[in-house]
């Protein structure tokens, strides 16, 4: 593919349109997003992030991308935002109106803005950045917000709109599984119960008013079934009244890609989400192991939706599973997983979704050998799985994922010895499948639904 | 030239307060009225006023972001800023009619010579990528300032700063006993009308993000 | 969208190289999409595989579970990756003519 800013390409010609004109769309595009009426959802961390990033570079200093590009000049987290700065000082500021040079600004020209396409998606929003910047300034929101820029102008990666957003929102699911083949993934997945557990258990479907509906990322059932089937066991096991429901009932897939590009897209997921709970007089909707999802749900939908116009708890599958071992609802013995065993903190349900003691506490329970990846926490690096890059593999994109981010990891979970890598969020798993493979690591990932059920004590 | 300190010593200190008051109200106003946006914290971070209280001062006066991930300029700019704390303190301490001037020389000192220390460190690979010239032209005026300080005897004439100043303040100006003062004060002017308009206003902006965005919005 | 001539019809392709239209599939046709994905000879095993996808695809509309692509050919993931490098998503499906996977796969 041509090459606009690098060796690699995640938006294709036939979506960046190069011979368009676009730079007048863009622009006009771009000067709604500052109006704090039209943009409201993100517009104060916007405009601060805009106007008062001091230059310092420490940023740089905790960036994946950049640090393991051997400190590639575009890959620079400020530099990359500023991109969008430099648009912003040259038409939307005085000083910058008067005295571009002095301030930074720059013209946008159709180059610049394949080069700003390209670089808008260099950057998972993992946010490490924005949690070391001394003024808390957010290059990931920058360029989450020049996404969304992009999005009004019809530029967005199919993988997340066209086949993402588009497909779920008509098929209820991003997968476009129809329900006929989901009934008949449910059935397999208790077949598979039975045939390695020996026991046979029933896997609701679409039960109105149960208490928890638990809805999963719908790419779990075709790549990452042993979660699904660990969810559905460990459920079993609390006794507890459940469901999970299928396309028939609306929305069946947690996932929420507007998250990653678009709060059009995002709202529009997020209501037929949210209706197809109240369609099925859900108490509480549990969001399986799925990290964008979570924080959609948990944090997002707060100010989005008002709280009586979603008569339903939300809670973290994780929230689950942990308060559910921690009152002996559900029995585990750590000698079922004698293996050692490392956690990588997803960033949507660690930095941004503060769930860091909870995946720790069931994995102590379930593991004999519980291993901190150095470093974790708030200062986890992202997997590169992230902001949708783990179903991103057009061009060359795949070795983008694996040699940036993925190297980081690689390391890390090497130099913890794990045989196990727990993860809790199906892009993580996208990622670390790819990660284990390129970098042919003696290691396998497994969900923490899979490792519970594997302790469960019935 | 009389007009000439005139304008400097009379008139530019009115535009120069006005400017610096009407633009930094205008900004905080316009943060603070911004609408709520969704939540966006990252966590952890602190919960209690008292919490949040503590991680300011240690982050203001340790500038611990800089001294936990960037090293290479903790340093530098902590001189800087201590510099800078310590000329704002003397001033306060000359209108409460203590000119204590080894207060302001030291400041004048420390933030003279940490801004031209940032200003060779810019001059670095990893930080000219991401320099414009406005960051330069920043730190030159911090160097001004201190320097200018210090050249003119501004930090050891505390009492005739003070007497200024509240000539200024009762509305009834008078030019300083010394005239060379006088570059001192146009120094300050310049960058009192900056300050809000410049990046230097992020020790306001830091409020915002941390009280509004990264520290959540007390829920 | 783009064509590619696979074993000499001109078939449109989406920009990861998967033919578009089902019908268009036909044994010459994978051998030529094989070859796009480095694989060479299309054994039986690889014809295992590839036969499954199609007829679960062509009754149930999407590509089946990994696990039960697994299960009901016999294979393990590792020996499907050896069958095809790309994976099962992004090689095997390709080569049978399916459309690429979507979602969180
Ligand atoms: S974003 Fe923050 S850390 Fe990065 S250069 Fe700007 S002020 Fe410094
Ligand atoms: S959000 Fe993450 S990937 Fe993006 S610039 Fe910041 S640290 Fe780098």
């Amino acid at each position: 593919m041509r090459r606009v800013l690098d060796e690699y390409r995640a938006i294709s010609d036939e979506v960046l349109k190069p011979h368009e004109k676009r730079v007048p769309r863009f622009l006009e595009a771009m000067k709604k997003s500052l109006d704090s009426r039209a943009n409201w959802t993100f517009w104060l961390p916007y405009v601060l992030s805009l106007d008062t990033c001091m230059k310092c570079g420490t940023c740089a200093e905790v960036c994946p991308v950049y640090l393991s590009s051997g400190r590639r000049e575009i890959y620079h987290p400020a530099v990359r935002a500023d991109a969008l700065r430099k648009i912003y000082r040259r038409y939307f500021t005085l000083a910058g109106r008067l005295f571009p040079w002095l301030v930074g600004g720059e013209e946008l020209t159709e180059e610049k803005l394949d080069a700003l396409v390209e670089g808008s998606y260099r950057c998972t929003v993992c946010r490490r950045c924005a949690y070391v910047c001394p003024v808390a300034i957010d290059n990931g929101l920058l360029i989450r917000e020049a996404r969304k820029i992009l999005d009004a102008i019809d530029i967005a990666p199919d993988e997340l709109r066209e086949k993402g957003t588009r497909k779920q929102l008509e098929m209820g699911n991003a997968t476009g599984t129809p329900t006929p083949a989901f009934m008949d993934i449910v059935e397999f997945l208790a077949e598979e119960i039975q045939d390695t557990r020996g026991y046979k258990i029933e896997i609701p479907v679409d039960k109105r008013g149960a208490e928890y509906l638990v809805m999963h990322n719908a790419g779990d059932y075709l790549a990452f079934a042993e979660t699904v089937m660990g969810a559905a066991e460990i459920f079993h096991a609390a006794g507890v009244d459940w469901t999970l429901n299928s396309p028939a009932t609306g929305i069946n897939d947690v996932v929420n890609y507007g998250v990653f590009f678009s709060d059009v897209e995002f709202e529009k997921v997020l209501r037929a989400q949210v209706k197809t709970c109240i369609d099925l007089k859900i108490r509480t909707l549990v969001v399986g192991e799925c990290g964008h999802a979570f924080e959609a749900f948990k944090y997002l939908m707060m100010r989005l939706i008002p709280e009586e116009e979603r008569p339903f708890e939300v809670k973290s599958i994780l929230e689950l599973i942990d308060q559910w071992i921690r009152e002996g609802r559900i029995k585990v013995d750590p000698r079922k997983n004698p293996e050692p065993v490392t956690y990588h903190d997803a960033c949507k349900l660690g930095r941004l979704g503060g769930l860091y003691e909870e995946p720790r506490r069931i994995l102590k329970a379930c593991c004999m050998d519980f291993r901190e990846m150095q470093p974790n926490r708030e200062m986890s690096y992202c997997c590169g799985g992230g902001s949708g890059f783990a179903i991103m593999t057009k061009g060359d994109f795949l070795k983008f994922r694996m040699e940036t981010y993925g190297k980081i990891k690689a390391r890390q979970v090497e130099e913890t010895g794990a045989g196990i890598v727990a993860l809790a969020c199906s892009n993580c798993k996208g990622q670390f499948r790819e990660i284990i493979n390129y970098y042919k690591l003696p290691v396998r990932f497994a969900g923490i639904s899979e490792l519970v059920a594997n302790a469960l004590v019935l | 030239m009389g007009w000439l300190a005139y304008l400097v010593g009379i008139v530019l200190p009115y535009v120069a307060l006005a400017l610096f008051v009407v633009g930094f109200i205008y900004k905080i106003i316009c943060w603070s009225r911004a609408p709520r946006h969704l939540p966006w914290e990252l966590f952890p971070y602190p919960h209690t006023a008292g919490e949040r209280l503590g991680e300011m001062v240690i982050e203001v006066a340790s500038l611990r972001s800089l001294k936990l991930h960037n090293r290479n300029i903790w340093l530098p700019s902590l001189l800087m800023h201590f510099g800078i704390y310590a000329v704002v303190a003397w001033l306060f301490l000359v209108l409460l009619g203590l000119p204590v001037a080894l207060l302001g020389y030291l400041g004048g000192v420390a933030a003279a010579a940490g801004s031209l220390w940032m200003f060779t460190k810019r001059l670095g690979r990893d930080l000219r990528i991401l320099t414009t010239p406005v960051e330069y032209l920043n730190l030159l005026l911090v160097f001004l300032i201190s320097a200018g300080g210090i050249i003119t005897g501004f930090f050891g004439e505390g009492l005739a700063v003070r007497e200024y100043m509240l000539g200024i303040l009762s509305l009834s100006p008078r030019l300083p006993a010394r005239p060379s003062l006088l570059w001192e004060i146009f120094f300050l002017e310049v960058f009192l009308v900056y300050l809000p308009f410049g990046r230097m206003i992020h020790f306001a902006a830091k409020y915002f993000t941390y009280h509004r965005v990264k520290w959540g919005e007390s829920h | 969208m783009p064509k590619m001539v696979l074993a000499g019809i001109e078939i449109e392709v989406d920009e990861d190289g998967f033919i578009q239209d089902p019908d268009k599939w036909n044994e010459a046709v994978a051998k030529a999409l094989a070859e796009t994905e480095g694989v060479t000879e299309l054994t039986e095993d690889h014809w295992k595989v590839i036969n499954y996808l199609r007829e679960y695809y062509l009754k149930f509309g999407i590509a089946p579970m990994i696990r039960k692509l697994c299960k009901d050919t016999g294979f393990t993931l590792k020996q499907i990756y050896d069958l095809f490098p790309s994976g099962p998503a992004k090689g095997a499906c390709k080569i049978a003519g399916l459309p690429k996977p979507t979602g969180c796969v």
